[in-house]
């Protein structure tokens, strides 16, 4: 099949338009940060710390600064003299502890890669040489690695003024659990632990800053997924008048919301260019971002759920834990992970009691920071794991407990058990819609057939929610400068085509295509009329750019309004020109016709030819506006988009292998713009989720070394094993914004892991095992297996 | 990741290795490292974890990229790459003797090493060298009783792969030695092979991985365990042929033979064992090479 291109006007949201810059790329011809060369261009090849924990007394430099190709070798102390530390307190949280951040470190070292120094010379080659010549005086200070431990008072403080290693701790306590859990007619308890792991974005993180020392002007390339952030940041750690600071963020390939934490090394090469008055360029290899890319999860969980006699679930605990390395990932807090783990589990479910409560630790492994899904996967696999036990224990179906137990479709608006305010989630038709696509009873009985000859299959059904488009009811109180709004402007070019400028930015999602599609329907024209700019802090509108799943939400509702803006400014203009009433003209297929007889008047190429150099035609006083700006602000702290997903696998017993049997996704994102890019988003989600029970994991040993920075040793889900992911639909449009649409980024991984873990314990329940940690590698399922078959064990 | 500076020289006869690695042997200023495919050594050197002075490039060298055929034994010139492994792609011998086994067992095994891009270009003789414990041809050549062939300072000798493998990526190969070719023995009429490894993903290192190559009324069986982390194991003759006859199990023999490992690991082994005999007890009997 091939996707319209959307030629014509009859419609382009709903439409599976092709991204009109993926030929572009898959030609080679991207503009990625990295392929970008200024004159007079430096290389910046980083010191980092070998230590888990260590502190420098001292930094001998003189050989590297002599080695050939070597410009300058520059110091976390150099750094800190122009460079203001990053440092969030959230005003909102009382309690929360951060620690100030040095662009590189001064004097103390908490992570292994950690970077330490730069060595700026003519190539990255000769910089790296260089690099191996900085002798660092370190003396290893003994290094905090379990969660557990460092929550522990007595753990010596990796930051001495902050007294201990925990960053935060929040408990929600709704109704009464302990007594509901007492009075329960059963309960049932899982311990869980998710692996920390990385992003691993295609591109690494890369970045081009050029100081002007006439103008006194910074302009950077950035791989990053906001301009906006990262001029203020360079803006107020450096110094620099905001309109002085221009980031601009060519293709991009990968964020994955990695790309929208501020990491040490970028604010360095930003504070170097402007030291030595020249453009220096740092891009991360894979060994760097193994190291010092902010990482993700790194939960500990034990969690406990109330049944009453009637399968219906009344209460739940939930006692969280987790490490976000040495830091709080800049510009946000390190708070996210835990509080969005707390507040979404049990989200769909109709409970009345229920105590959570979330520690944060620090540690010395690399900076957790924003990724695919922030705490929420969390709570959605703890929640649906153990809906999936109390149904296995009161023998109910556990699909059919889970309908028993769903909030009912009357009860809108709610706000769930842990604060997860809902004005509405199609639960019920996105259960009906995926057991229907997956034929949930034809699996169950080949399950029930193929165990029989000692083939373990299991099913696993999870429903998942994901908060989307955070507003600023959510991030205005915290202190953060972080934008909760986005804008869109639409200019009418004078050949009549039509150019948009937007704050959302696109890493690979389709984003500007979809901006496009919507600009083109208020338009009346097709994507070939429609160019979309983006990624640029000095000309498109302020805004988030890309975290929270917020492009079409937030995005899309911004092109809309200035579309319908620009629409009416054209409208106007036409009436004048045609001496008509506005209310006569309807604009379609870039013709300007009459609303009665549908009688082309002018077409749009004419309209802007008047607008712009025939204006002596027009009537005495008329002012031309035919470019538009709108922005969208959310008026709930997020939007709520849900699904529920299914997973089919085959666990070998005697090997501990699971092997992807098939994968389906009902998923309720509002209106979908463009349904090739939602079904995408969908499965590299539910891929990134697969990644992340099966395979993906940063392992550090106990003094804080990371054992598998290489990509031989830290596994991704490849092709080869993937099963096939069908996706339905289920399509109710959000009703805060015209647009109607919700997020749809975050939704496939968040649901991903619950499903595959509940599809691996299912097929493991007749043994009476369970796997407790993921990743779930074939020994820790072999050693679930062992422990549940072992005279005296849990079967 | 860029590679620490270092000599590059591309071999055009076996004469130039020997001469250039005694030379690099007298040098002080640091190693002299043979390379072919450089898919082991070239990471390293990106990660700086090797840092020779000089490279010798012997994957042109014609004598190293045939193979031939002997009363005794295919040799197989060590940089001859997995992909031509794969392929039937080997100068130097016909195709009755590329269509028949042992070369068909070892086409088997060359298609799942790695990725293809890999076996483009990764030679045999590299990963011999290399010795990586999870890597596939220091098992299968274990299994197939194969012994290296070495051209050193003092002339050429053969080194059984027992005696080869000395520890994880160690080897017996000292200064100024190349690995010239692979003899691997023609298998006794109508013997049977199985190589299975356990990797959750094409393209992973083996987790764990067995062979078991056996021929009715010929000598006892040969099986091998290998991805131990250590040189692979083979299993003493009695205990292979009770395994082979069903008399024993595989968690048994590695129960005695790995004490002390942990059960998880051993059931590992033990079901890689059990795949390998499976796969050859399934094989049908293929007449083997003249």
């Amino acid at each position: 099949m091939t996707p319209p291109d959307g030629h014509g006007g009859d419609g382009l949201v709903g439409k599976g338009v092709a991204r009109p810059n993926v030929k572009r790329l898959i030609h080679g011809r991207g503009r990625y940060t990295d392929d970008i060369s200024v004159p007079h261009m430096l290389h910046i090849a980083f010191v980092r710390s070998p230590y888990g924990h260590a502190r420098i007394n001292g930094i001998d430099a003189a050989m590297a600064a002599d080695a050939p190709g070597v410009i300058r070798v520059v110091t976390g102390a150099d750094v800190a003299e122009i460079c203001e530390p990053m440092l969030a307190i959230a005003a909102h949280r009382p309690g929360h502890k951060s620690a100030p951040q040095h662009a590189l470190a001064v004097d103390h070292v908490c992570y292994q890669g950690e970077p330490v120094a730069a060595v700026v010379a003519a190539s990255r080659a000769e910089a790296e040489d260089a690099a191996d010549l900085v002798m660092v005086d370190y003396e290893e200070l003994p290094a905090v690695m379990d969660i557990m431990a460092a929550l522990d008072p007595a753990s010596p403080a990796i930051h001495p003024d902050l007294g201990d290693n925990q960053c935060f701790e929040h408990t929600t306590v709704t109704g009464d659990a302990a007594a509901a859990l007492a009075q329960a007619a059963f309960t049932v308890e899982h311990e869980f632990e998710f692996g920390r792991h990385t992003a691993v974005t295609l591109e690494g993180r890369a970045i081009l800053a050029d100081w002007d020392t006439v103008e006194e002007r910074l302009t950077v390339h950035h791989s990053h997924q906001s301009p906006y952030q990262m001029q203020d940041v360079f803006s107020r750690h450096l110094g620099i008048p905001e309109h002085k600071v221009r980031v601009i963020t060519p293709d991009i390939g990968g964020g994955f919301g990695l790309k929208i934490n501020v990491h040490g090394e970028e604010l360095a090469v930003a504070a170097i260019a402007k030291m030595l008055g020249k453009p220096v360029k740092f891009t991360a290899d894979r060994l760097e971002s193994f190291v010092a890319d902010c990482q993700t999860r790194d939960h500990l969980g034990t969690a406990k759920m109330g049944v009453d006699e009637n399968g219906k679930i009344t209460s739940m605990d939930f006692e969280n834990a987790l490490s976000v390395g040495a830091y709080t990932a800049y510009i946000r807090f390190g708070l996210a992970e835990g509080m969005m783990a707390i507040t979404c589990a049990a989200a769909p479910y109709a409970l009345s009691d229920y105590h959570a409560r979330t520690r944060v630790a620090y540690v010395n492994k690399g900076i957790v920071g924003m990724f695919r899904g922030v705490g929420v996967p969390i709570g959605c696999a703890v929640t649906e794991v153990l809906v999936d036990q109390a149904a296995a224990k009161a023998e109910i179906d556990p699909v059919e407990f889970r309908r028993m137990n769903y909030h009912k479709d009357e009860d809108y608006p709610l706000v769930s058990v842990g604060g997860y305010a809902a004005k509405y989630m199609s639960l019920h038709r996105c259960l009906d819609a995926c057991v229907d696509i997956m034929d949930y009873d034809g699996l169950r009985a080949d399950q029930a057939a193929q165990r029989d000859s000692n083939v373990w299959r299991g099913v696993g059904v999870a429903t998942f929610v994901e908060a989307a488009a955070f507003g600023p009811v959510y991030y205005g109180p915290s202190g953060a400068r972080v934008s909760t709004q986005d804008g869109c402007t639409v200019k009418l070019e004078p050949s009549g085509v039509v150019r948009v400028m937007t704050s959302v930015t696109d890493q690979g999602q389709g984003t500007l295509t979809g901006i496009a599609q919507i600009v083109g329907d208020q338009l009346g024209v097709g994507m070939d009329a429609i160019d979309v700019i983006a990624g640029d802090s000095a000309t498109t509108p302020y805004g988030g750019g890309a975290w929270a799943s917020r492009g079409m939400a937030m995005g899309g509702e911004a092109a809309l309004q200035a579309g319908k803006a620009l629409k009416a400014n054209i409208l106007d203009l036409a009436a004048s020109i045609l001496q008509t009433s506005a209310d006569a003209l309807t604009l379609e297929n870039g013709e300007i016709r009459d609303a009665a007889s549908g009688e082309a008047r002018m077409d749009l190429a004419e309209l802007a030819k008047v607008g712009y150099f025939r204006q002596d035609t027009l009537p005495g006083g008329t002012q031309p506006e035919l470019m538009v700006t709108r922005h969208h602000v959310p008026d709930t702290p997020y939007y709520v988009a849900n699904g529920v997903q299914g997973a089919h696998v085959e666990v070998d017993i005697d090997t501990g292998f699971i092997r992807l049997l098939g994968w389906w996704v009902a998923d309720d994102c509002g209106r979908v713009v463009n349904p090739l890019m939602v079904d995408e988003q969908i499965r590299g989600g539910v891929i990134q989720g697969i990644g992340n029970t099966l395979y993906e994991h940063c392992q550090y040993d106990e003094t804080g070394q990371l054992l598998n920075a290489t990509l031989a040793d830290y596994l991704l889900p490849m092709a080869g094993e993937m099963p096939d992911i069908k996706i339905a639909h289920v399509e109710t449009p959000l009703t805060n914004t015209e647009l109607g649409a919700n997020g749809i980024g975050e939704s496939g991984t968040i649901g991903a892991i619950a499903a595959l873990w509940c599809a691996v314990n299912d097929a493991l329940r007749p043994l009476g095992a369970r796997v407790s940690e993921v990743p779930m590698t074939p020994e820790r399922v072999l050693q679930a297996i062992a422990e549940a078959t072992a005279p005296g064990g849990v079967a | 990741m860029k590679p620490a500076k270092f000599d590059y020289l591309s071999a055009a006869a076996v004469s130039d290795v020997a001469a250039e690695l005694a030379a690099g042997q007298e040098a002080t200023h640091g190693e002299t490292k043979l390379i072919a495919g450089a898919q082991s050594l070239g990471p390293m050197l990106n990660l700086r974890l090797a840092r020779p002075a000089k490279l010798i490039d012997v994957s042109m060298l014609p004598d190293l990229r045939t193979a031939r055929a002997t009363d005794a034994a295919i040799e197989i010139g060590a940089s001859v790459t997995h992909a031509e492994i794969e392929d039937g792609d080997i100068a130097g011998v016909s195709e009755s003797v590329i269509a028949a086994p042992p070369v068909s067992w070892l086409r088997d095994a060359a298609a799942n090493i790695a990725h293809r891009a890999v076996r483009n270009r990764g030679t045999l003789g590299g990963s011999l060298a290399h010795a990586d414990p999870a890597a596939d041809w220091i098992i299968v050549m274990t299994g197939l009783a194969a012994s290296v062939v070495v051209d050193g300072v003092d002339g050429r000798r053969e080194i059984t792969m027992d005696a080869f493998v000395t520890g994880p990526f160690e080897t017996a190969l000292g200064a100024g030695d190349l690995i010239a070719a692979v003899r691997v023995p023609w298998p006794a009429e109508g013997a049977r092979w199985g190589y299975w490894k356990f990797v959750r993903q094409v393209g992973e290192f083996a987790k764990a991985s067995a062979t078991v190559l056996s021929a009715p009324g010929a000598a006892p069986p040969r099986v091998a365990v290998g991805a131990l982390g250590r040189q692979p194991l083979l299993v003493e003759p009695n205990a292979a042929a009770d395994f082979v006859a069903g008399r024993t199990t595989a968690r048994a023999i590695l129960a005695t033979a790995l004490p002390d490992r942990p059960a998880g690991e051993v059931a590992l082994h033990a079901a890689a064992l059990d795949n390998a005999l499976a796969k050859a007890n399934d094989q049908a009997s293929e007449p083997s090479a003249p």
